[in-house]
């Protein structure tokens, strides 16, 4: 390939050296200037924005983190509820952890030919996890035929509009698909719709808005139209061309004054025609035009990570040598100019023959041009924060990351491996130095955020002593920690790999929207349950990153489970076992009202009290269940205990995860203080208090427990009852019949939605009528009662 | 001459000798691409037979050991028709190569020394091979590579190693104490099976790692080699003896293998063992009216302290809970863990009613193919999920009995756990109906209580 040599840096990166060994000597030189006003903390605007596209930046953020309900057209497939699910990481607009990743599936015909398979009708390739409709189960089905499947792990969009303002002739300018310059090296340009493509792990997209509404289809099932020429025309970077469709009233949708700030139109491809309308409810387009404007102007405005300044850095100087002289620029290409002057991009975004043990088998239309080993070079900057690595987050590290590099990087991943450990170290300082690293936290909370104050969501329960305060942000941090692979998690399957990657609504320690839920299913055979072969939870991930997690034949019945809040469980905890059986009433003979309420016995003859199915006894055996469940990792022996697993079949020798870890997740849980009560009308709350009573709630929904230290206003009695209409058919689990439920506690309703077992309700509204059963008496009150009483009830329930 | 001409025929293979190690250390995804083992399957030979001597020989200094061994399910290895049936389908499935897998560790000798290749019969081989795992498969192991997949090194022309320190100087053999003899690894070595694709099968030493027995300094040899006194050998000093009957939960089931009285005795025994590993106990409400549900809460401990209830080959074996509760008119109001009129289980694997027990719990393992259908094929398999207990671990469930058409007065609660060793599904699979009847189930723990109808 032509190999690009810098005006501004005279670096000695002759490919001809294959001596690993860097002379003492040897002058290191940066590897040229950058741009100017392009870098920012990875997840801000690009210091060069207008103050208008600063407030569209702030507009389309709001659309990316926006949770899409069912009524605004989520699904009915679905992966995740908003774009920065798994554009997350170190902030909004960058990758995710290994819990997020999706597959993609295809099938290979007799001949040889690979198209994508269908998901939920989806004909994408995209695996799509949750359902919510009755076409399909709510575990969409992967046919047995589609037999090739790859998973992808998020990719980070930061600096991507500064990628669609590069020429095509700048990219095309490395390219060397022959190797005629003999170095080993190829490099080849994808084209979409003759364009060359320069996004997506394949480069098989060459438009910013196609790799927004694509994904915007095919994870969260959100319609929309694309844009049309005028407004492809206003957005950061000009999209527009010829062939787009002119705007009906180009002047009536957004006020375009500040268009065009003096850069020229780039002309990209037209973007992806892609699916303009799904099967579910809600109108299509479900995104309005103005939103995706909003959201598509988002991305392209995200700033550029910062590359450090390293002349007083000796090991990332020492590395940067190494980088160049093992190759690896090569492809990872410092500098890419464009009009703005050089982007330390450390990619030629051209495709490369990763090798055998990489490649996905994807040769499916979407991917263009690309072959199964083929990928583009995954540009650098920031890669401190954006870990795992590789197409599928296969490698935790960036040695391993390295080190898993075959075909054309064969041979820098060998020279890699001849190093030294301090010069292995020093390629890895250089390469954490190209941005990131202060924003690198062990999951997503900030480096240094502050404790919360007591009464604040995610704030402790009590004023905590230095000791105790330590120790509650430590248990912090470890509950956002991502454990990898190496770590022992996911054997083989798991759900998520921190626990912040399913309780962080509104904040670290609470719920999850549907995109984190967990789904149970079965078998139904003579209008009876059956739990399958594999138990109940179907997970949604599998370390087998060529493969997917599927059901078993004779399982008919799929049911999600919505992530509840975990605020205030050390005081459900603390609460006695005779607190919890004293209400108790089997047979509604105690007090004979309709309304039973059913002790849970699990396992070692303990009473229940978290889960939906109050399944789990205590917050220890709680971090038990979940470290085996969620995680797939295994815990030690602890006598007295009977949750989580102690082995598991993973090659990580047992216990993975240790003892003192468990219990610091246990304190920290316990620490966590319960959802404040909030007041905007009293009045209107006190009303709806006692509307709460009148119509029956309080049957179940007990307002308070008394703890050890007081009365507990969990407003649960933490007892199961039946609460889906007769004949219907659940899930059983533990002691918990296929309709019978623990009665939710509805403290910190208003922040912790959406509700229910399922997460089938939006609504508090909603949630209300989707009880039955039981509670069928209750809700025929509520529907009987004045708007206005309604109204005070659901003021009463948002201020708990 | 035999012997030569398998040589022989392995040279010819030796363009093939493509030798990689098994699976890891027991990653459930890592790939074996080859069929040969350097340690366990060598492609070519790394012992030869006529270093070794029959258990025969042994039996004339060592009578008593000898008689233990030769009814235990070590000598049993490689005569198991179900272990031969198995390595058949496995064959007719896969082709000839992967048949070797399950005889490293059933006949170490056989498969190390070139008498086993693939696309062999069992009746074919040496009667050293069939002897399985006989005397010098242990006595001649001199180190532990690996506590997995026939771990052991031989040391084929070495002395006989055993746990006595101080062996007396005798004509027969040379003798050596060795303290691997007194390490659970030693055990561990074959009682930890990877499948070749990398999938866990058994995993008994893993389990025993991280058990409380573990803890408490107790191993494998405590427990299933209980120790006497006497001389090891005739003549020999009194020595501290380990038994070798291995007692574990098969009764053979070879006609001519042991006596009748011998079975009768290790059916004995197996009983004595499974009831000593579980307890049941109940919880029930005192009196309940006539309509309402009784909600029957029966607890599972088991008592084993060093593994897994079951544990060891447990996609074959069938631990589950029978719960039958009888009113006053001896009417059953409810029922699990029964058999169908086959003799199975209301499972999946039920020909007559399949998932038609709706309560059933099963402590095993469920195998399950690519499709992650359940199989019973250990070569099919891609995933491995146990639901076996851990040691010391309780798991309680509850079920609810209607009481609609029950006869007022005391309804039984009756609770068994219970075992076998193969379902009679399986059995039918292979083509052994006719032992279907032989496999006893054993209780292993029994308890009844009583609910007052009213």
């Amino acid at each position: 390939m032509l190999r690009w040599l810098p005006l501004t840096a005279l670096v000695a990166c002759s490919g001809d050296e294959t001596d690993s060994i860097v002379p003492i000597e040897r002058v290191w030189q940066s590897h040229g200037e950058i741009a100017p006003n392009i870098s920012s903390r990875m997840g801000d605007v690009i210091p060069s924005a207008t103050d208008e596209q600063r407030a569209t930046f702030e507009r389309g953020l709001a659309v990316a983190t926006r949770r899409f309900s069912l009524e605004d057209g989520l699904g009915p497939g679905f992966n995740v509820t908003f774009c920065a699910a798994c554009h997350e990481k170190p902030d909004f607009g960058g990758s995710a952890g290994l819990y997020r990743n999706f597959a993609i599936g295809a099938e290979q015909t007799d001949d040889g030919v690979v198209f994508p398979g269908d998901s939920a009708g989806n004909e994408s390739g995209v695996v799509r996890v949750y359902y919510y409709g009755h076409d399909y189960p709510a575990r969409p089905p992967v046919a047995t035929d589609v037999e090739i499947i790859a998973q992808r792990n998020a990719i980070p969009f930061f600096g991507v509009g500064l990628l669609a303002e590069l020429t095509e002739e700048e990219i095309l300018s490395r390219a060397d698909e022959f190797d005629a310059d003999g170095d080993g090296i190829s490099g080849r340009p994808n084209y979409e719709e003759g364009f060359v493509g320069r996004f997506g792990l394949k480069a098989q997209t060459v438009s910013i808005e196609g790799f927004i509404r694509g994904p915007l289809s095919n994870h969260l099932g959100v319609t929309t139209d694309p844009l049309c020429h005028e407004l492809r025309a206003a957005l950061p970077v000009d999209s527009s061309s010829a062939d787009d469709e002119p705007c009906a009233d180009s002047s009536a949708a957004l006020n375009l004054d500040w268009m065009r700030p003096g850069v020229l139109p780039y002309g990209q491809a037209a973007a992806q025609s892609g699916p303009i309308t799904d099967a579910d409810d809600a109108p299509d387009p479900e995104l309005s035009v103005s939103d995706l404007f909003d959201l598509v102007s988002y991305a392209m405005l995200l700033g550029a990570p910062a590359v450090e300044d390293i002349s007083e850095n000796q090991s990332a100087k020492n590395g940067q040598l190494l980088f160049d002289d093992m190759g690896c620029g090569d492809c990872h290409t410092p500098r890419l100019d464009s009009p703005r002057g050089p982007l330390p991009i450390y990619s030629d975004l051209l495709l490369h023959d990763m090798g055998e043990e990489l490649d996905d088998g994807l040769r499916i239309a979407g991917m263009q041009n690309a072959l199964g080993s083929e990928f583009r070079t995954q540009p650098l900057w920031g890669l401190a924060a954006v870990g795992p690595y590789l197409h599928d987050g296969r490698a935790h590290t960036i040695y391993e990351a390295i080190d898993m590099h075959g075909g054309e990087a064969q041979a820098g991943a060998d020279a890699f491996a001849a190093l030294s450990s301090w010069e292995r170290d020093d390629v890895a300082e250089f390469l954490m130095s190209l941005g990131g690293r202060d924003q690198l936290s062990p999951g997503l909370v900030p480096p240094d955020d502050p404790l919360r104050a007591v009464g604040e969501y995610g704030g402790p329960v009590r004023a905590l002593s230095a000791d105790e305060e330590e120790r509650f942000l430590a248990g912090r941090e470890l509950f956002d920690f991502e454990f990898g692979f190496s770590d022992g998690a996911g054997g083989p399957r798991f759900n998520g790999d921190s626990c912040r990657a399913c309780h962080f609504e509104p904040v670290i320690g609470g719920s999850g929207p549907r995109g984190v839920n967990v789904m149970r299913h079965g078998i139904t055979s003579g209008d009876a349950f059956t739990s399958p072969n594999v138990g109940t939870i179907l997970h949604k991930q599998t370390r087998d990153l060529t493969d997917v997690v599927r059901a078993q034949d004779a399982a008919d019945i799929f049911e999600h489970r919505q992530t509840p809040a975990l605020f205030g469980l050390g005081l459900i905890d603390d609460l006695d076992e005779a607190v919890i059986t004293a209400s108790a009433d089997p047979d509604d003979t105690e007090s004979p009202d309709g309304i039973t309420g059913r002790v849970s016995w699990t396992d070692g003859g303990q009473v229940g009290r978290f889960g939906w199915k109050a399944q789990v006894p205590s917050l220890t055996e709680f971090v038990r269940d979940a470290v085996s469940a969620e995680f797939g990792m295994t815990l030690d022996y602890e006598e007295g205990l009977t949750f989580g697993a102690i082995q598991d079949n993973d090659d990580v020798p047992d216990p993975e995860f240790a003892p003192e870890d468990a219990e610091l997740l246990a304190d920290f849980m316990r620490m966590l203080g319960p959802p404040p009560r909030t007041s905007t009308d009293a009045a209107a709350e006190a009303a709806g208090e006692d509307v709460f009573v009148a119509v029956g709630c309080d049957g179940c929904h007990t307002p308070s427990l008394e703890g050890p230290e007081g009365p507990v206003e969990l407003y649960s009695d933490l007892l199961l009852h039946e609460v889906l209409p007769e004949g219907e058919s659940g899930i059983e689990e533990a002691s918990a019949g296929e309709r019978e439920f623990r009665t939710a506690p509805l403290w910190g309703l208003a922040v912790t939605g959406p509700y229910l077992h399922d997460g089938s309700a939006d609504t508090i509204v909603q949630a209300i009528e989707g009880h039955a059963g039981e509670a069928t008496g209750v809700v025929e009150a509520y529907q009987a009662l004045s708007e206005a009483d309604r109204a005070a009830l659901n003021a009463f329930l948002e201020s708990l | 001459m035999s012997l030569l001409l398998l040589l022989l025929a392995c040279g010819g293979r030796s363009d093939d000798d493509s030798v990689s190690t098994t699976a890891g250390t027991g990653g459930g995804d890592t790939e074996v691409s080859s069929i040969y083992d350097p340690l366990s399957m060598p492609a070519e030979p790394t012992v030869s037979l006529d270093d070794f001597e029959s258990a025969a020989s042994c039996e004339a200094c060592h009578p008593n050991h000898y008689a233990e061994w030769r009814r235990s399910s070590h000598a049993y290895s490689m005569v198991d028709p179900i272990y031969r049936s198995l390595v058949s389908l496995r064959r007719d499935h896969q082709g000839d190569a992967p048949d070797i897998f399950c005889t490293q560790c059933h006949s170490a000798i056989g498969a190390r020394s070139g008498d086993i290749q693939p696309g062999f019969s069992f009746d074919e081989l040496a009667a050293l091979t069939n002897e399985g795992i006989t005397c010098e498969a242990c006595h001649k192991v001199s180190d532990i590579e690996r506590s997995y997949n026939s771990g052991h090194v031989i040391d084929a022309t070495g002395p006989i190693r055993g746990q006595i320190t101080d062996p007396v100087e005798t004509y027969a053999h040379e003798s050596e104490g060795s303290e691997l003899f007194e390490d659970a690894r030693f055990c561990g070595a074959c009682h930890d099976v990877i499948e070749m694709n990398g999938l866990p099968l058994e995993r008994p030493y893993e389990e025993w790692t991280t058990s409380p027995a573990a803890e408490a300094g107790e191993n494998c040899q405590s427990c299933h080699m209980p120790t006497s006194s006497g001389p090891a050998a005739h003549d020999g000093p009194d020595r501290t003896l380990h038994s070798h009957t291995w007692v574990g939960v098969d009764v053979p089931l070879l006609e001519g293998f042991v006596t009748e009285e011998e079975r009768s005795q290790i059916r004995d025994e197996v009983e004595a063992l499974l009831q000593s590993a579980g307890t049941v106990t109940l919880a029930l409400p005192e009196a309940v009216t006539i309509g309402e549900q009784v909600d029957v809460v029966v607890s599972v401990f088991n008592d084993i302290t060093a593994h897994n209830l079951p544990t060891g080959s447990t996609f074959l074996r069938q631990c589950w809970l029978e719960v039958v509760a009888t009113d006053a008119d001896g009417d059953v109001l409810f029922i699990t863990g029964d058999l169908d009129a086959n003799g199975d289980l209301r499972d999946h694997w039920s020909d007559l009613d399949p998932y038609g027990d709706h309560d059933l719990v099963v402590f095993h393992s469920g195998l399950l193919d690519e499709d992650a259908n359940p199989t019973v094929f250990t070569h099919y398999s891609q995933e491995h999920r146990l639901s076996a207990i851990p040691p010391l671990y309780e798991r309680t469930y509850t079920f609810f009995v209607p009481t609609a058409a029950a006869a007022a007065g005391e309804l039984i609660i009756s609770a068994r756990l219970r075992f076998r060793a193969f379902p009679p599904f399986l059995l039918r699979l292979l083509g052994f109906d006719d032992y279907i009847n032989q496999i006893e189930i054993f209780d292993i723990d029994v308890i009844d209580g009583t609910v007052t109808l009213q």
